[in-house]
């Protein structure tokens, strides 16, 4: 038996759900084939199918079309007891983390590097993904500190959510303690912590 | 709440123009300030003056007075 679902316009858990009722109607062994239109349903149906031990397959139809082909042989269980969770999250963002080492971008000349990494920090600003923080260390605390070009970037970036930090051992060596204009102060273990979590770190 | 609006973009051809610039027009008190340019106008490498519309002349004329010749202005829409 082959039952066919169109789950296209649909986002998790309603493909899952879908997939997961034509397989209860199958009675029994059998194919059920459905339409999806992103990734992360693929993803999702093809997690719940090797969790039952159903037989998966899928392709890439057309742009933005995506066929996922479950076979359910004799042994396999039945559908009743598959969750109907999102098992891959749906648009989980991920986890940028800047880290900026030093108060230009870039070695070769100082005086562009300083431009670079003040046009950098205002690219920012005008990114569709923003990143979670932005970490400064040694040189890079004096981008957040008094006399900066780059405060005014930091602050928008601030309101938009994305975590200003700036380690205190850096400001306390070069006397910047009590010229932080944006943001908090962090310590090396929230340092670690944060490059460790993140899924991506840009070292501009 | 992210917000976006037009603002006028001063283009130039050289780098070091683009850096003179931003000294003659901060020593004049225009507001205003260096951005990477806006991939509306360009999808080279290069920096440009992003400032007021109001300012154009005022800038335009400092420009011109400290003999540094700028590309192009133009009103871009960015990320406040």
């Amino acid at each position: 038996m082959k039952k066919t679902v169109n789950a296209l316009g649909d986002t998790c858990p309603i493909p899952v759900v879908k997939t997961k009722n034509a397989i209860k109607e199958l009675e029994g062994p059998g194919v059920v084939e459905t339409l999806v239109d992103n990734e992360i349903s693929v993803q999702n149906l093809t997690k719940m199918a090797n969790q039952k031990g159903y037989g998966v397959k899928s392709e890439k139809i057309a742009d933005g079309q995506y066929q996922v082909t479950i076979t359910v042989g004799d042994a396999a269980d039945t559908a009743d007891d598959i969750p109907d969770e999102c098992l891959v999250p749906v648009n989980r963002k991920k986890k940028i983390v800047v880290a900026v080492t030093s108060d230009t971008m870039g070695s070769g000349n100082d005086e562009l590097g300083a431009i670079l990494i003040k046009g950098f920090l205002f690219a920012l600003t005008q990114q569709d993904a923003l990143p979670s923080a932005i970490l400064f260390y040694n040189g890079g605390a004096k981008i957040t500190t008094e006399g900066s070009a780059s405060i005014e970037d930091l602050k928008s970036l601030e309101a938009l959510g994305v975590e200003i930090l700036t380690c205190g051992t850096c400001l306390n060596y070069y006397n910047l303690s009590d010229k932080l204009q944006v943001g908090g102060v962090t310590n090396m273990y929230e340092i670690a912590e944060k490059l460790t979590q993140a899924d991506l770190v840009i070292r501009p | 709440m992210r917000e976006s609006r037009d603002f006028l973009v001063i283009t130039f051809s050289q780098t070091a123009d683009a850096m003179a610039a931003e000294k003659v027009l901060t020593q004049q008190h225009i507001p205003g300030r260096i951005i990477p340019i806006p991939r509306q106008l360009s999808a080279g490498c290069g920096l440009s003056w992003k400032t007021e519309a109001e300012e154009k002349e005022k800038a335009a004329r400092c420009l011109e007075a400290a003999g540094i010749r700028w590309h192009e202005m133009e009103m871009v829409r960015l990320w406040v």
